[in-house]
């Protein structure tokens, strides 16, 4: 149907004409304004660190000093390689050149085109970083780019996500309205926004837990206190 | 699969539920389990503050949402079409699946997957599809078990193939496709995994329902914990969106609200494991997500709720938590319903989108106990809308149908002694006396927390 005569429809099934403007509710001191908005960083951090166990996921809290170790060891626990990583100049930045000139590590390259696919989907490790982590729910948020693409998150076996303590707010909240000053309120938001809270899991089997259903069957956040 | 599932009159398939006492046993689990993680992670959520409030919130932004309707999905479809994406409105079911269809062919696509979505159930897009020739997948793992059985129907919101067990499901996916290894789940789900990624990789159009959309960006966001709905819009070329109309936020910050009070009550997380924000437009060079876009937005039915007193019904978010705590639900199952829609919503909506006709008797499956209203995060007076459908069809057909004359036996017992409902501070509820009118079993849910006299009161109170 044409789209004005769907909308005359729905105006007319509210019972007035059709309204070209609308004003939104006003959350002034509404909950999620509110929550967790004054905790500290050190409280955050234990926040996100509980969730995560919640979620069955491993959750290393560490240091720049010490992140490469943490990360090699961590990529070493779930079968070494292939891995995949984005293609992210914060690796050099925290010290991770060495781990990207591993054999075995590949960088994300869209330029690979069906082939990055593939890669990935035989990998056993993805990493990535945050780019926004959230404490209430032990969520890694990430924003869709060029060198970070989509599958990456999804289709290895494993998945490992390194979080700049920096990164860690409340909860969804501030996410949203990061969103809207950095995307809406400029160029717009990228195609894919991923909010991923552990491993893939399904409890549609009489109701039993399980994991790896579709998406990473183990995953770890690495949250570098000193970043 | 259409609205109506199959199994004959209401009564016959009640009475064929009530003695499958492996299904009610599995039901009456699967109602404990969510319902528990649902109160872990909100009544008792000391850190999530008041969940009143929250559920206030939740109400405000649908009901505002839905009186605007016209203007936001004015304002959706633009966005989706600024950023190079296809919106299509459909008047009917019939409108969408041609609609569908047609792109289908246009790709010339012949390798469909699917993420869970209970819209393209209503119009029945699978079966329009294979017609055409499509081989199409659910990728969900309940609806993946539902599929292989000969596409049985869901019984479960959330849960869709809760009814059946483990060895149940070792045997059809022996039978089905091959399966040598155990019933255990995490056997069972290795298996799936293997099969379906295989699947993903090589189709061509990925189909999804639409959890929220957002009207401010253009965006459709799913939710999910299998990731399931992630591979369906990376991997194939083109994403279809197929949405009720209803299924909208105006801004991020109402997603916000509503995202936190849909995970806790359908799955009892904070946030569902994946939330995954879709806008048409891949960045540039960007190898995964769609080419193509299209968002199918779906009337068939919804309007006629519009401007009259079952509008409320259009705030709901599929959570399933009425459901979970519905006393009629625990003993009759999900298919003794015959709609893809069960428990209270089920009920109230079906007659709604469905044909009236087929579905009379569901406003009469219910207790009245409130329970449902109590729990939905949203407020829709789910008991109110259950009595004003019955009034309605009274009206219509001028005679109630066996299953009120018997509920209100049982309810006559009990108002006629109203001391019953004073004694013991007032907590004797509602649920129990109306329940045990119309079966034996003696097996009840934990009983809602409103009283009867508190509800009375209350609606006292409000001057309703």
């Amino acid at each position: 149907m044409e789209r004005e005569r769907f909308l005359a429809r729905v105006a007319a099934g509210l019972g007035r004409e059709r309204r070209r403007e609308a004003e939104r509710p006003d959350w002034r001191g509404q909950p999620h304004q509110r929550l967790y908005a004054d905790e500290s960083a050190e409280a955050l951090g234990d926040l996100f660190e509980e969730q995560c166990r919640f979620m069955k996921t491993e959750v290393k809290r560490t240091s720049r000093a010490e992140l490469a170790e943490v990360l090699e060891s961590t990529a070493a626990e779930y079968g070494g390689g292939p891995v995949v990583v984005s293609d992210d100049e914060r690796y050099e930045a925290y010290g991770l050149g060495g781990f990207l000139q591993r054999e075995g590590v590949s960088v994300w390259d869209d330029a690979k085109g069906r082939g990055m696919i593939e890669l990935a989907e035989r990998a056993k490790v993805g990493v990535s970083f945050a780019d926004l982590a959230l404490a209430e729910s032990g969520t890694v948020v990430v924003f869709s780019r060029p060198g970070n693409g989509r599958t990456l998150h999804m289709l290895p076996e494993n998945y490992i996500a390194i979080i700049p303590k920096g990164r860690l707010v409340p909860r969804f909240s501030q996410a949203s309205r990061y969103i809207q000053e950095n995307f809406i309120r400029k160029n717009g938001v990228p195609s894919c926004v991923k909010f991923i809270s552990g491993p893939s899991n399904s409890a549609d089997i009489e109701l039993k837990s399980v994991v790896g259903v579709h998406g990473p069957v183990r995953a770890a956040f690495l949250l570098v206190e000193d970043a | 699969m259409p609205m109506k599932i199959e199994g004959g009159p209401f009564k016959a398939r009640v009475e064929e539920a009530l003695h499958n006492d492996f299904m009610r046993g599995a039901v009456r689990r699967a109602q404990d389990g969510l319902r528990g993680r649902k109160l872990a992670a909100t009544n008792e959520d000391r850190d999530f503050e008041d969940w009143e409030a929250w559920r206030q919130a939740g109400e405000a932004v649908r009901r505002h949402t839905i009186e605007n309707l016209d203007y936001y999905l004015e304002q959706l479809s633009e966005n989706v079409e600024a950023r190079g994406g296809h919106v299509f409105f459909a008047a009917t079911a019939e409108e969408a699946t041609a609609y569908i269809r047609q792109v289908v062919k246009a790709k010339d696509a012949k390798r469909i997957i699917k993420s869970k979505s209970m819209v393209t159930e209503e119009i029945s897009l699978n079966a329009a599809l294979e017609a055409d020739g499509c081989e199409v997948v659910e990728t969900d793992l309940g609806e993946y078990i539902l599929q292989l059985d000969d596409h049985e129907p869901p019984s479960h919101l959330v849960a869709p193939a809760v009814h059946k067990n483990q060895a149940q499901i070792r045997e059809l996916y022996a039978k089905k496709i091959g399966y040598t290894a155990t019933e255990k789940p995490e056997e069972i789900t290795a298996h799936t995994r293997k099969v379906l990624r295989e699947t993903f990789l090589h189709a061509d159009i990925g189909i999804t329902g639409c959890n929220f959309a957002v009207a401010e960006t253009g965006t459709v966001t799913l939710l999910t914990n299998e990731g399931n709905a992630d591979l369906a819009t990376s991997l194939p070329k083109t994403q279809i969106s197929v949405m009720g109309m209803e299924r909208l936020v105006p801004t991020w910050e109402d997603l916000d609200i509503l995202v936190s009070l849909l995970s806790r009550s359908a799955v009892g997380q904070r946030l569902a494991t994946y939330v995954t924000a879709l806008t048409p437009g891949r960045e540039e060079g960007s190898v995964d997500g769609p080419e193509d876009f299209h968002l199918v937005i779906v009337d068939a039915g919804r309007s006629k709720a519009l401007g009259t007193e079952f509008q409320d019904v259009l705030h709901c978010i599929r959570c399933g938590a009425c459901i979970n705590v519905c006393p009629v639900y625990r003993h009759i199952g999900g298919h003794a319903y015959g709609s893809i829609y069960q428990g209270p919503i089920g009920a109230v909506l079906s007659p709604i989108l469905g044909d009236s006709d087929a579905f009379k008797t569901l406003p009469f499956a219910s207790s009245l106990c409130g329970a449902c209203t109590e729990a939905c995060p949203v407020g829709i007076p789910l008991h109110e809308q259950l009595v004003a459908h019955r009034r309605a069809i009274v009206e219509d057909h001028g005679e109630a149908p066996w299953f009120e004359k018997l509920a209100m036996r049982g309810f006559g017992a009990a108002a006629a002694k109203p001391e019953r409902f004073a004694r013991a501070g007032g907590t004797v509820r509602l649920a129990k006396p109306l329940a045990r009118a119309w079966t034996a079993e003696r097996e009840f849910p934990a009983p809602a927390r409103t009283t009867f006299r508190k509800w009375f009161e209350e609606r006292k109170g409000a001057g309703r």
